[in-house]
């Protein structure tokens, strides 16, 4: 069956069709990066308004890279969580409608499940290779950071293991870039800034070094680069900021690959996997991959465009209960929080 | 023309069926909070009742405000996903003309639509008795309305829910809130190219750019 996936559940409008393998025809993104980056991070409104516009030319555009006509589709997969609100009612309205008009069956998908089946996808022009189950995941991104321990492609085969107390770890890439004056979004700039400093200039401590928790903390980190730079000024050169940027990142890094490798081991499964929009962090790609190394973890990284947010790992998880015969046509509902049972409560420190 | 009419910009969602200019079925349903998740069985009992499957839809007219984001978020959503299922022409009908088309005025009379806007504010436009634009709408403060109200013509009636907000009696001959069967009614006469279904939200996001300072080392 070929499904058609909508994602509309933050700033990037993405529609995408798949098969049942995980095979994907066609993945256009719009990303409203651009839009947001002069008010410094994302602006609800603003993002509904442009998810309206562009959602039917990025919907059309992926059926005709695909060469193929709606008639073609067998389902539809739709982000219906967690997200903003107002996001998340343009997805579901667009795609309730287009289901209903054509008799399709349509399927609210949890965003963070689609992450975390992201490695499944196979595209044309890279090889790649499926992870096993069970796998640990670790999903960072702006929005969220957690760890999961996964046994199938269903949501009820899917446990969180720890997540953030408070910023997710694209959150304080973000931060951090603003206090530095790099603009928004903050990791890309970082992380190429990294790459030519010294991780070990400037000592900044490990959140949570003493603990064997698997939940993480990064706001901590973000106040000791703030007071860095109230001691000590602004970076005065390039290879200062280059070391500033190098050594928040190397912490932040630390603290996801050391918790991901604790979490596969605990959990006795062979394989980690990367999802979300960080995992295109050059220094978390290179470190995870020797920690996964020592530890002999098979490390699942997906290619970039399946790890920032896009419309094709919704499809693919939206699949299996398409496959079933599920519809969720008169009852899809949308909610800002995932439907994952939540271990770590926000905001509320140790338990 | 078989056209189906969506119009969800107030608190009185409502999806309508109008054949060569005839209501065939209609339906509404108050509790805007609930919208998104009832359009569709709404739509849907109304086309039941008409006999009709949504492959007999050869247009979708839908209100584009002025009214809440949220509330044509729902709709406007909603008829780009039928518009691409059905491959039918969706047009965009202001809402405050549905209000004025609803109304039984003698011609001459200019119709001026005012709704509630909140945060002291109404939504308020100018129509004729074809219901076309002769002030486009906006968000007026209640204290400059009646400035903005001297400066259209005489006669002239002022219809909708809003109009008791600025000390007018809302006549009981029209609709206070914008409904399906107006908006159908206006939309199957609009040529689709000059009616796109661009919501009017007259209002901005709300939202200031910060005035970051460069740090100078990015320079």
């Amino acid at each position: 069956m070929l499904v058609l996936g909508i994602e509309t559940s933050c700033d990037e409008t993405a529609a995408a069709v798949v098969d049942s393998d995980g095979h994907v025809l066609a993945d256009v993104v719009h990303s409203q990066v651009a839009l947001h980056a002069p008010y410094g991070g994302i602006v609800p409104e603003l993002a509904s308004r442009d998810h309206l516009r562009n959602l039917r030319p990025v919907v059309e555009a992926a059926l005709e890279r695909a060469s193929l006509g709606i008639g073609d589709i067998g389902g539809i997969a739709v982000t219906a969580r967690p997200g903003l609100s107002g996001a998340l009612l343009v997805g579901t309205g667009f795609a309730r409608g287009l289901a209903y008009s054509r008799g399709l069956p349509v399927v609210g998908v949890d965003h963070l499940v689609g992450h975390l089946l992201a490695a499944f996808l196979r595209y044309d022009d890279v090889a790649s290779a499926p992870p096993e189950f069970p796998f640990v995941a670790l999903l960072a991104s702006g929005g969220h950071t957690a760890l999961y321990r996964v046994d199938g492609l269903e949501l009820s085969q899917v446990q969180e293991l720890g997540a953030t107390r408070d910023d997710a770890a694209g959150e304080a890439f973000d931060k951090v870039g603003k206090l530095l004056g790099l603009g928004y979004p903050g990791g890309p700039v970082i992380d190429r800034l990294a790459r030519e400093g010294d991780p070990s200039a400037i000592p900044l401590a490990r959140p949570m070094k003493q603990s064997r928790s698997l939940e993480f903390s990064f706001s901590g980190l973000k106040t000791q680069v703030m007071r860095w730079v109230a001691e000590n000024g602004a970076p005065k050169d390039d290879q200062t900021l280059r070391d500033l940027c190098a050594s928040f990142q190397r912490v932040v890094v630390d603290s996801l690959v050391k918790k991901a490798v604790t979490a596969a081991t605990g959990e006795r499964v062979g394989t980690l996997v990367l999802a979300g929009g960080v995992a295109a962090n050059s220094g978390l790609r290179q470190h995870a991959r020797e920690a996964a190394e020592r530890a002999s973890l098979a490390l699942v990284v997906p290619p970039l465009r399946a790890c920032t947010d896009n419309a094709a790992m919704i499809a693919f998880a939206g699949s299996t209960r398409l496959a079933r015969g599920e519809d969720d046509r008169f009852t899809l509902e949308t909610s800002p929080h995932t439907a994952l049972l939540q271990v770590t409560r926000k905001g509320r420190g140790r338990r | 023309m078989r056209v189906l009419g969506l119009e969800t910009s107030s608190p009185l969602g409502s999806v309508a069926l109008l054949e060569s200019g005839r209501v065939v079925a209609s339906a509404q349903q108050e509790a805007a909070g609930s919208l998104a998740e009832r359009i569709v069985p709404l739509l849907h009992g109304v086309l039941a009742s008409a006999g009709w499957s949504p492959a007999d839809i050869e247009r979708v007219a839908v209100g584009l405000g002025p009214g809440s984001f949220t509330g044509l978020r729902v709709g406007l959503a909603l008829a780009a996903g039928l518009g691409v299922g059905l491959g039918v022409p969706v047009v965009g009908v202001c809402s405050l003309a549905a209000i004025a088309h609803s109304a039984t005025l003698p011609p001459e009379v200019l119709r001026v639509v005012v709704l509630d806007a909140r945060r002291a504010e109404v939504f308020c436009g100018a129509y004729d008795a074809e219901s076309s634009t002769v002030v486009e709408p906006r968000a007026v403060s209640l204290v400059e309305f009646p400035r903005w109200l001297a400066a259209l013509g005489e006669p002239r009636a002022l219809l909708g829910q809003g109009a008791s907000l600025v000390g007018a009696e809302p006549g009981s001959d029209h609709r206070p809130l914008p409904h399906a069967v107006d908006v159908a009614a206006i939309g199957a006469r609009l040529d689709p190219a000059q009616a796109p279904p661009e919501p009017r939200y007259v209002r901005d996001a709300g939202a200031t750019p910060q005035s970051l300072p460069t740090a100078p080392w990015s320079r």
